[in-house]
């Protein structure tokens, strides 16, 4: 099975360039045959990955742990719903899985647009194919020698040929992450999965994250596409859009995942801490919500253009750079493994290449790129968007300046500084603050210039609205400035959905007579792009409530019980009942029995645990969470005797924690209402895109209407 | 036309520059930052520069040197006393009060002390963090749970 892995991937790899050569020549000579061919290309490219990525599904199902990527993360009692998952623990599988899903995305980008006459696509489908020749020759021809190994061990065919046409001498050939490689003896037991990765979450957070990196690989394709064939008009715009937001989508699912399987497995209960893992996802999502803003007036006005280009370099920039961050050692944290130097070196090379040949090709056609109309004023939506842009592309740069603080100091100052969660805290909340006003402002404001009039129908009740929240909650004794102002903050972007939704219900029923709901399903529906945006902004002032109040308002003890005894701490009281002590297949497990009680009536019999893994010779301790909607009650065990005669648990008092998830699926709901089809819409893409360029030019007046 | 796009450029100018200003000085502020050693002796042998302000050390737990005084009358959180180490000679005293130790906390476990250090040459210990042998692949998390 693993050569028909390995078989596929090198099949992939040949495929992958004719498609390039085959895209770039048919669209340079206008030949329709050379583009089916290329297309063709591509779905040959997706077909032998998913080939390959199935062989290595079977090999992890199987546990054939002669295959060496097998034994290093799997293990005989590993539960078959983790063995698949493992796929993505280790980094061969990793870059695989990102490849695979590239393959998948141009495979459907290729269909979708397989009608579309424009040079665009097949420009898109080369540049895609690039970026996935450089993982697949990471993935086949990175190699390093292994001393413990003599030349006759390597098993592949492919490899000895490699190693006897390289005279590689010193050891035996060893792909540095290609997760076929077969052991030249098979292990009796394999090292297993590491303990916290099992976990529902782990199923879904890195496919879903790389569903994100590797979808904004299409929008920058479609950039350099309209750059390489000179048609930098709104076509790769509008052509993009769809894919744009739904690489967002994946994003925006993938950092809420992030957190959420932190705060349910880390148990240190918290849900975000800075780590460069958790920044490496985060970083690309705002430079994609900066993106996904800047278009609109690209779109509407015909202005930012060049600055469109420059944030979808950035962008796609950023996902490689994630998608290294977590794949290799540079900064250590809980994803961050495998330190090889080459592996490095490639990657580095591999950004800084197509970053600047990305650049240069902007600079050389930057005259294509004029900006059809000026700002007029200060006061204007065109204006709000830029600052939007501003303090997303700001909190970008900030989160990655911390990020690769460590680094910058450990060259410059030969010491290794790096910063805390507390400096991202309090450089950020200003940031933050900045761009949930922005929320509220930016929907609404009027176009080119906004005058008294605009601004007070606009804002009116929303401000009074947010003041009025403000000095309320100072009334009810809230004390804390930050929570005051984030407070006002959210209640005055919250009024201006409100208000949104309100006037275009009213307006509807006014002009067709239709009942509250049925206007409101109609509003959305007919404008699925505008309240698909409100919902994703009512999404976002949920999970900042959260957020503040979870950071500002947390409570914390520590209580050491003998069983029976009960303490009492704010408001809540604990009681240890029993202790036991059991084998399950995989590990032991230490359990704790608790009472929770409230206000002195009994809320929850609860268990907090800590597990010895044996595979992985590693204890985790286990977070219990009890869920309300006002406020978590999150459970850990501290320390316990021996015999169990006393335990320390660890409380935490996290408020309206459950209101991020809440607000994270608003913000899917939301996202799915803004990328569902749209009949007219389609219709009219297909007629514009089939007309060509000339139509676009007249598209942005007729859009400034809707 | 053009006065009207010098005071956006302007405003987007102070934006910037309000950016820049904050994050140097989240950078210039003690306690924000955190200096990493990757040795005791490393760390000894600039130790003078960084009374009260947090570092981060890596070493080994010395054997024989883990004291525990569990909570008592006087005291209402465990205290954990215990000498960091990379040889003999080159040793950091540790002192920490609290329950979270980390479950693989041990004699001669290669570990990461993050806390200020006092001008008496104590490690006052916010967090201590259990480094894995190589072999699990995962650094640990803040909780310090590994």
């Amino acid at each position: 099975m693993s050569e028909i892995g390995q078989f596929s991937l090198l099949l992939a790899f040949l495929v992958c360039w004719y498609t390039v050569f085959a895209a770039i020549m048919g669209a340079r000579r206008n030949s329709p045959e050379l583009i089916a061919s290329a297309y063709r290309g591509v779905w040959s490219f997706f077909f032998l990955l998913t080939i390959a990525s199935g062989a290595l599904m079977y090999l992890l199902a199987v546990r054939d742990l002669n295959v060496e990527y097998v034994a290093r993360y799997t293990s005989s009692n590993l539960p078959m719903f983790y063995a698949i998952p493992a796929f993505w623990a280790g980094n061969a599988g990793s870059l695989v899985l990102w490849v695979w899903i590239l393959s998948g995305y141009s495979a459907l980008m290729v269909w979708r647009h397989r009608i579309t006459d424009t040079p665009l696509v097949p420009y898109a489908a080369a540049v895609l194919m690039l970026v996935g020749s450089f993982f697949m020759t990471l993935i086949i021809f990175l190699f390093q020698t292994d001393a413990s190994m003599t030349p006759q061990m390597v098993r592949d065919p492919f490899y000895r040929v490699m190693q006897a046409v390289l005279g590689v001498s010193g050891g035996g050939l060893h792909p540095t992450c290609n997760p076929f490689w077969r052991l030249p003896f098979t292990p009796a037991e394999g090292l297993g999965l590491n303990p916290q990765l099992q976990n529902p979450g782990m199923m879904f957070h890195p496919p879903t994250l790389y569903l994100g990196y590797v979808g904004m690989a299409i929008p920058f394709a479609f950039g350099m596409a309209a750059l390489v064939s000179g048609q930098a008009d709104n076509q790769w715009l509008i052509l993009t859009r769809r894919w744009t937001i739904t690489a967002w989508f994946f994003l925006s699912l993938g950092n809420i995942l992030g957190g959420w399987w932190a705060y349910v497995t880390l148990g240190w209960g918290g849900y975000w801490a800075w780590d460069p893992v958790e920044n490496a996802a985060f970083i690309p999502w705002l430079l994609a919500t900066a993106f996904l803003h800047s278009v609109m007036i690209q779109e509407k006005r015909g202005m930012l253009k060049i600055w469109n280009m420059v944030l979808i370099i950035a962008a796609f920039g950023m996902t490689i750079f994630g998608t290294y961050l977590t794949r290799s050692g540079i900064i250590s944290s809980v994803h961050a493994f495998a330190r090889n130097e080459a592996f490095n070196l490639a990657f580095l090379l591999f950004m800084a290449t197509s970053v600047m040949a990305a650049t240069f090709l902007l600079i050389t056609r930057v005259d294509l790129l004029k900006s059809e109309h000026q700002l007029d004023s200060l006061l204007s939506r065109e204006s709000a968007f830029l600052f939007n842009n501003v303090v997303f592309v700001g909190a970008a740069f900030v989160v990655l300046f911390g990020t690769l603080f460590p680094l910058f100091s450990q060259v410059f100052r030969g010491v290794q500084v790096s910063v805390g969660v507390m400096w991202f805290n309090a450089i950020l909340w200003p940031l933050w603050a900045a761009l949930l006003i922005l929320t509220g402002v930016g929907p609404l404001i009027a176009w080119r210039r906004a005058d008294a009039a605009n601004l007070r129908r606009n804002f009116l009740y929303p401000v009074a609205f947010g003041l009025l929240v403000a000095v309320g909650l100072a009334l009810f004794g809230m004390r804390s400035g930050y929570a005051l102002g984030f407070a006002g903050i959210c209640a005055f972007v919250l009024a201006t959905i409100v208000q949104e939704f309100y006037r275009g219900t009213k307006a509807r029923m006014a002009i067709s007579k239709e009942t509250i709901p049925v206007a409101m399903t109609h509003l959305v529906s007919r404008q699925n792009r505008r309240y698909g945006g409100y919902l994703i902004h009512l999404g976002i002032v949920i999970i900042a409530v959260g957020i503040t109040a979870s950071s500002l308002f947390q409570r914390e003890a520590d209580l050491t019980l003998r069983r029976g005894e009960r303490k009492p701490f704010q408001g809540y009281a604990f009681q240890y009942l029993s202790f036991r002590q059991f084998a399950e297949p995989n590990r032991d497990v230490h359990a704790a029995t608790l009472q929770v009680f409230r206000h002195d009536a009994l809320m929850r019999t609860a268990e907090v645990v800590k597990e010895d893994y044996y595979a992985e010779q590693m204890r985790w301790t286990k977070a219990k969470i009890l869920y309300t909607l006002k406020e978590d009650v999150y459970l850990t065990l501290g320390s316990f005797s021996e015999d169990g005669s006393t335990v320390t648990i660890n409380v935490k008092l996290n408020p309206l924690v459950s209101w991020i998830w809440i607000g994270g699926a608003v913000l899917i709901a939301g996202t799915v209402v803004a990328m569902w089809p749209d009949k007219r819409e389609r219709e009219h893409r297909r007629r514009t895109a089939l007309r060509g360029s000339r139509a676009e030019r007249r598209r942005p007046e007729a859009a400034a209407r809707a | 036309m053009r006065a009207r796009n010098i005071k956006v450029m302007i405003s987007l100018g102070l934006v910037i520059g309000a950016i820049a200003v904050l994050v140097i000085a989240s950078t210039t502020r003690s306690g924000y930052t955190t200096h990493y050693y990757r040795t005791p002796s490393e760390f000894l042998a600039r130790s003078h520069d960084y009374v009260n302000s947090m570092v981060r050390v890596n070493g080994k737990v010395v054997q024989g040197s883990i004291r525990r005084t569990p909570v008592s009358a006087q005291n209402s959180l465990p205290v954990l006393d215990f000498v960091l180490g990379d040889s003999l000679n080159n040793t950091v005293p540790v002192h920490y009060v609290g329950t979270t130790v980390p479950d693989a906390f041990k004699e001669g476990a290669d570990v990461v002390v993050e806390g200020i250090y006092t001008s008496e040459g104590v490690l006052e210990a916010k967090q201590l963090l259990v480094k894995c042998p190589s072999k699990y692949e995962a650094a640990p998390k803040p909780s310090g749970n590994v």
